[in-house]
């Protein structure tokens, strides 16, 4: 293949790219999805970004324990929980990373991905 | 130009130019990794050290290419003292070299640098492949685009480097293995 082809096929892959690449930007959502996981079961999925009012719910596990989660705008936390240690309360507030709250005695966690669930 | 007499066993020789080939990438490779990155994004780099593997298969062929490759691999990782860094290296380097031998026969004495391309362009895809394998996220190939970017203008510049030189470089280390 003649050098001048070569050079247009990286040319073509080069730009191609860079389109894909842009195109990959402006679709991001940037969102962030918690969910919300009881003893390994998918319970909720929340929008992080959707959320215009705050609010809370209260997730109960098989013996009657129980962890508030409070969700707000781009960011959400455990509110209360009846554990021993209180350590998923004082997590305090996640609005992104790959660090999730963690209930251990309670096997409750909320974890955030990117994107759309 | 003199011919000179060659009074050492062409083993040795041949011995002697992949040890210290192997010396150069590992130098270029540390080199590298020391200065601080243009680009701060994982897995975009120069990759000067592929200088010397084009370098090694254009002028000694296919086996010593391999053999400085792998050295240098195990070398950089002991040096390094990555061990994660094994996976990506050796997958990267792998893809790249196949990717070398298997365009090389169709290329010309003056597209030396398309091999230079290809092989960044591999290599890339080998990474990307290598962090898919480990953490077992399609999200991983979302970083084609940029990888795909930086190795056509990477393997660009280390392809025209390496072609400049065996261009330049007289008779001074023979093809061993016209193969």
């Amino acid at each position: 293949m003649k050098t001048k082809h070569w050079i247009l096929l990286f040319a073509v892959l080069l730009g191609a790219s860079a389109l894909v690449f842009l195109w990959g930007r402006s679709q991001k959502q940037q969102g962030v999805t918690a969910r919300v996981l009881q003893d390994g079961q998918l319970l909720r999925e929340i929008r992080l970004d959707e959320i215009r009012e705050e609010f809370r719910f209260t997730v109960w596990d098989a013996d009657g324990h129980y962890n508030i989660v409070q969700v707000e705008p781009g960011r959400i936390c455990i509110r209360e929980a009846d554990c021993p240690d209180k350590l998923c309360v004082k997590q305090g507030w996640i609005s992104g990373g790959i660090i999730p709250l963690v209930c251990m005695p309670h096997k409750f966690i909320v974890q955030l991905t990117e994107g759309e669930p | 130009m003199r011919q000179e007499k060659q009074n050492t066993a062409p083993l040795t020789r041949r011995l002697t130019a992949d040890a210290m080939l192997t010396a150069l990438a590992l130098g270029l490779y540390f080199l590298e990794a020391w200065l601080p990155p243009l680009v701060p994004l994982p897995g975009v780099k120069l990759g000067l050290a592929n200088v010397i593997t084009l370098f090694a298969l254009y002028r000694l062929g296919p086996r010593d290419a391999a053999a400085i490759l792998l050295c240098r691999i195990f070398l950089a990782t002991l040096f390094g003292g990555q061990a994660i860094s094994l996976i990506f290296s050796l997958s990267g380097g792998g893809l790249a070299f196949l990717a070398m031998c298997l365009i090389k026969p169709v290329l010309g004495r003056n597209q030396i640098w398309v091999c230079g391309v290809l092989g960044a362009l591999a290599h890339n895809a080998g990474q990307i492949l290598a962090a898919w394998l480990i953490l077992k996220k399609a999200e991983v190939f979302s970083y084609l685009p940029v990888l795909i970017i930086s190795a056509i203008i990477t393997g660009l510049f280390t392809g025209i480097c390496a072609q400049e030189v065996l261009k330049r470089l007289g008779r001074g280390v023979k093809e061993q293995n016209p193969s």
